[in-house]
């Protein structure tokens, strides 16, 4: 009897087992158990990239003024999915400060997404790529502020910018300030394609995040 | 059972390869395509167990939530296991079926819908499913010819 049922016995313990490690792994990101090397390692780490943050405001990168807190450093626990994620997973909640809405960028400054929900000990993003990212960002050249949408891969869409409009091709694309999760002037992508819109009298902007295919690893998260 | 562990081991080196060095949106699954030619020559046993160790493999390779991808091929594996796929034709119109419900499933949460817009997703779904089934069918007639090339040199035919 047993025998004759062992396709669904399998499949029910393996799907069983899938979960438990499931259900373990997020405790264990939850949780944020770290052996004391590892402790140690994330310290030394902090430290670099706070020295690093300090030798860029002095070497005058004008990023001073746009986030008014210190940068918090999350790993990325989970990333769904592989290339151009939409969404991830941190080690850092609530605990740690963090909020929702907050922005999170790449280790060298540029944006990724917004923390959309927090719990204690974890925080979950919305990245550029995801289809409910709207932001409102400006090309850096000509001062024009345009939203630009996710969810059409591997570029994101920025609309709304005038068939008037002299940007150009290779045109650096940053936050414009409008929003109350971004601060003015973070980096987010690259002019790749401009096509004027055929039903409207904007342009249809490509633009290439600087973000998306390199494997993230850490993000900073400050607002 | 030695020969399944030697292509976990070749299958397992292939899909590191392809998932740390490609950065496109359209990553072949190699795992797959494994599983499910396993699970039509009639090893459906096996084929489950593999499809929860590959599913992990894949998750600790791609940075995923360990599990979630065993889930996506067990449930793929069980479902496969019920068609009598003899044809190769039928291999490859299910394999491309299969792998697309594989990449859309990674897109999909219950509560917020398809985190892609549909263009992109069909799109790359349909590459992605295109390269599967064509290895699938592939790797199967290399498979065939094989067995035909081996059962000829046995039986001293010409």
């Amino acid at each position: 009897m047993i025998w004759f049922f062992r396709r669904e016995i399998i499949f029910l313990l393996a799907v069983s087992f899938s979960l438990l490690i499931m259900g373990k792994a997020s405790r264990k990101s939850a949780g944020g158990i770290r052996s004391g090397r590892q402790v140690e390692k994330r310290i030394n780490y902090d430290e670099l990239v706070a020295e690093n943050m300090r030798l860029r405001k002095i070497l005058g990168l004008k990023e001073k003024g746009k986030y008014s807190s210190r940068f918090r450093i999350g790993n990325v626990v989970s990333v769904r999915p592989h290339v151009f994620p939409v969404e991830m997973v941190i080690n850092k909640g609530s605990a740690d400060g963090i909020r929702e809405g907050m922005a999170v960028l790449s280790k060298d400054l540029c944006l990724v997404g917004r923390i959309s929900g927090v719990s204690q000990k974890t925080s979950r993003i919305i990245t550029i790529f995801n289809t409910v990212s709207k932001i409102s960002v400006m090309v850096d050249s000509t001062g024009e502020v345009g939203i630009m949408e996710g969810g059409t891969i591997p570029h994101c869409i920025l609309k709304y910018i005038s068939r008037e409009s002299k940007v150009k091709v290779g045109d650096t694309i940053v936050t414009s300030g409008y929003s109350k999760f971004f601060p003015r002037g973070t980096r987010v992508g690259e002019v790749v394609n401009i096509s004027p819109a055929t039903d409207s009298l904007f342009l249809n902007i490509h633009v290439k995040p600087y973000t998306g295919t390199d494997e993230v690893d850490e993000v900073l998260i400050g607002e | 059972m030695v020969k399944v562990v030697e292509q976990l081991l070749i299958v397992s080196s292939l899909q590191m390869l392809l998932t740390i060095y490609i950065k496109s949106a359209v990553v072949p699954s190699f795992f797959l395509v494994w599983l499910l030619i396993l699970v039509w020559d009639g090893n459906i046993e096996i084929g489950l167990v593999m499809a929860f160790l590959t599913g992990l493999i894949y998750d600790l390779v791609s940075h995923g939530t360990p599990g979630s991808t065993s889930i996506r091929f067990l449930v793929l594996v069980y479902a496969g296991s019920f068609l009598r796929v003899e044809r190769l034709s039928y291999m490859f119109v299910l394999g491309f079926i299969f792998s697309a419900l594989f990449f859309v499933s990674f897109l999909f949460e219950p509560a917020k819908g398809f985190s892609w817009e549909v263009w992109p997703m069909v799109k790359y779904s349909v590459i992605f499913a295109l390269i599967n089934g064509m290895m699938v069918y592939l790797i199967e007639l290399v498979i065939r010819r094989q067995r035909w090339k081996w059962k000829k040199d046995y039986l001293g035919m010409s």
